[in-house]
């Protein structure tokens, strides 16, 4: 009885979070099978540890740490997709669904940062944490956060620059 | 920028495929992991490299850890076999999960003498660990390895000399595991070749932060490898400039007391760049011999006491003065979930430098120091 609970259970938290999960952990790795590498690992790691949680927005936060602690294990020893360009992969299916946009510049610029600059850039602005959640999300100070965070407009900007020169930010 | 400066539509058009999340429903409900090696005791990994290095050079092999080495070299095929599925079965971050239950006090400490009695004089137990698919196969006295839960079901009570020394046998042959996988994954480390005087001056500089800071002088019989750590990232990603390289770009000094897992080991960590993290930490079984751990809350009784020292440490060896603030942890895994610990560690800001010393609540010493700017 209780495996079978233990079963929905996971059933149901995988089909809420793996999008969300997808979405972030595909960014930093630039390849939809490693990402559903780290993902399973993160679900595995959700069963087994069967964490209890106040509220969604923890369950939420727990997921996001343990799949960066997983990306970060998974680059520590593979380096291949770190420099794939995203035209090499435009034909996998989650970036065919997403070409036809505006933002594709931003989507280059976020693409081409390094994988530390890129979690904070992710957490900040796209999943909207504050400065203090993305820090404690990534396992980093504060202050590294701001740094990583400063360095990554900066480095975006150079980038949109030398891609067509309209800025899509300020430097502050 | 500000959030609503950039255009961020493609993030919310980029989609997981339902194929993909109907297979990780599928797989996880399974307990399955994917084929690669990568996620699996990725520390453990790097451990077993380590040990393989040092283990090629220097001493050479003692007749006993021949004896141990032989053992685990000619083990069976099948009983190979039994120990590659479980090592994929792994789902564990800590070895304390995968057991039913911890040691008792009096089993660690006998644990402890006969692991150095298995490694340094060859005693073996008499039979292997029993290896069964389901709990209904054994006693609630036996020790075995259990499929049906992935755990080693340990005894309910205490445990025998016999049973300890199998419960030894099965991590040295599961670890001897994870080194022939590492080893076939290429993730066995090299050490570094370096011109003989760059590596005396490596060495001497080791050995004497050893010596000055925990008061411990190595004499030659330990065995010692220097690794580089730039040899371990893609030479596409260096750039001197990147903060993480600085931090990362440093020389590696183990010195470990024999060929033994458990051995006493020290480490240094040398910083190639001003501003680099240096590292210096010490483990093994002359400082990790005691089950005793600590909540957040029962270290209060020892904060004061490890603040003093650690303030004495870090004036005495590191000329630092009194820190603008201290801060408090190491009750923490590394998913941010609370845990007991042995150790508190202090992290010291002195401006934007922290530097962060753990001391050990029971044998009353710092244990590891790591901070910038530390070595003059």
């Amino acid at each position: 009885m209780r495996q079978s609970n233990q079963s929905e259970d996971i059933e149901t938290v995988i089909r809420q979070y793996s999008d969300m999960l997808f979405r972030i952990c595909f960014l930093i790795l630039k390849n939809e099978q490693d990402v559903k590498d780290v993902l399973q690992e993160t679900f595995l790691r959700y069963l087994t540890k069967q964490p209890e949680f106040n509220t969604e927005e923890h369950r939420k936060a727990w997921l996001i740490k343990v799949s960066q602690n997983k990306c970060k294990e998974f680059l520590r020893f593979h380096k291949r997709h770190s420099y794939t360009p995203l035209h090499e992969v435009e034909n996998c299916a989650a970036i065919a669904d997403a070409t036809n946009y505006e933002s594709r510049e931003t989507l280059e610029c976020i693409w081409n940062l390094e994988a530390s600059l890129k979690g904070v850039v992710i957490l900040y602005y796209l999943e909207g944490y504050s400065l203090k959640k993305t820090a404690e999300l990534l396992s980093i100070s504060e202050s590294a956060a701001r740094k990583r965070l400063q360095r990554a407009r900066e480095k975006m900007q150079s980038m949109n620059t030398e891609m067509k020169g309209d800025m899509i930010y300020e430097a502050r | 920028m500000k959030r609503d400066e950039m255009n961020t539509e493609f993030y919310s058009e980029l989609h997981i495929s339902d194929a993909m999340v109907d297979e990780l429903v599928a797989d996880v409900k399974k307990g399955k992991r994917h084929a690669d090696f990568r996620f699996r005791y990725s520390t453990a990994i790097v451990a077993a490299a380590i040990i393989a290095a040092v283990g090629c050079g220097g001493i050479g092999a003692s007749a006993a850890y021949q004896a141990y080495k032989n053992r685990v070299e000619t083990m069976p095929e099948e009983e190979q076999a039994v120990y590659q599925q479980e090592l994929e079965a792994d789902t564990y971050a800590a070895v304390e999960e995968a057991r039913t239950r911890n040691y008792t006090d009096a089993e660690y400490k006998r644990y402890l003498e006969l692991e150095d009695a298995y490694y340094q004089d060859g005693v073996f137990p008499e039979q292997n660990i029993k290896h069964v698919s389901r709990l209904d196969e054994i006693t609630t006295d036996e020790l075995a390895f259990v499929e049906e839960i992935n755990q080693i079901h340990m005894p309910a009570g205490e445990m025998t000399d016999e049973q300890l020394l199998q419960l030894i046998d099965y991590y040295a042959k599961y670890n001897y595991t994870i080194e022939q996988n590492a080893e076939e994954m290429g993730y066995v480390a090299e050490q570094t070749v370096l011109p003989e005087e760059e590596a005396d001056a490596i060495k001497a500089q080791g050995l004497a932060l050893i010596k000055d800071c925990f008061g411990v002088e190595l004499d030659d019989s330990w065995d010692y490898g220097i690794y580089n750590t730039m040899d371990y990232i893609d030479p596409e990603e260096l750039d001197p400039d990147d903060e993480i390289t600085r931090d990362f770009a440093a020389y590696v000094l183990n010195y470990t007391e024999s060929d033994a897992p458990n051995a006493t080991f020290y480490q240094v960590i040398l910083p190639m760049y001003d501003g680099g993290v240096f590292i210096l930490n010490r483990a093994g079984k002359a400082y990790y011999n005691d089950l005793t751990e600590y909540t957040r809350a029962e270290a209060d009784a020892f904060v004061e006491e490890g603040q003093a020292a650690v303030l004495q440490f870090v004036s005495e060896k590191f000329g630092l003065g009194t820190p603008d603030r201290i801060e408090i942890g190491g009750f923490e895994n590394g998913l941010g979930e609370e845990c007991t610990s042995q150790t508190i560690t202090f992290s010291l800001y002195y401006g934007e430098n922290e530097v962060t010393v753990d001391w050990n609540m029971v044998h009353k010493m710092v244990y590891c120091i790591a901070g910038r700017n530390l070595l003059k």
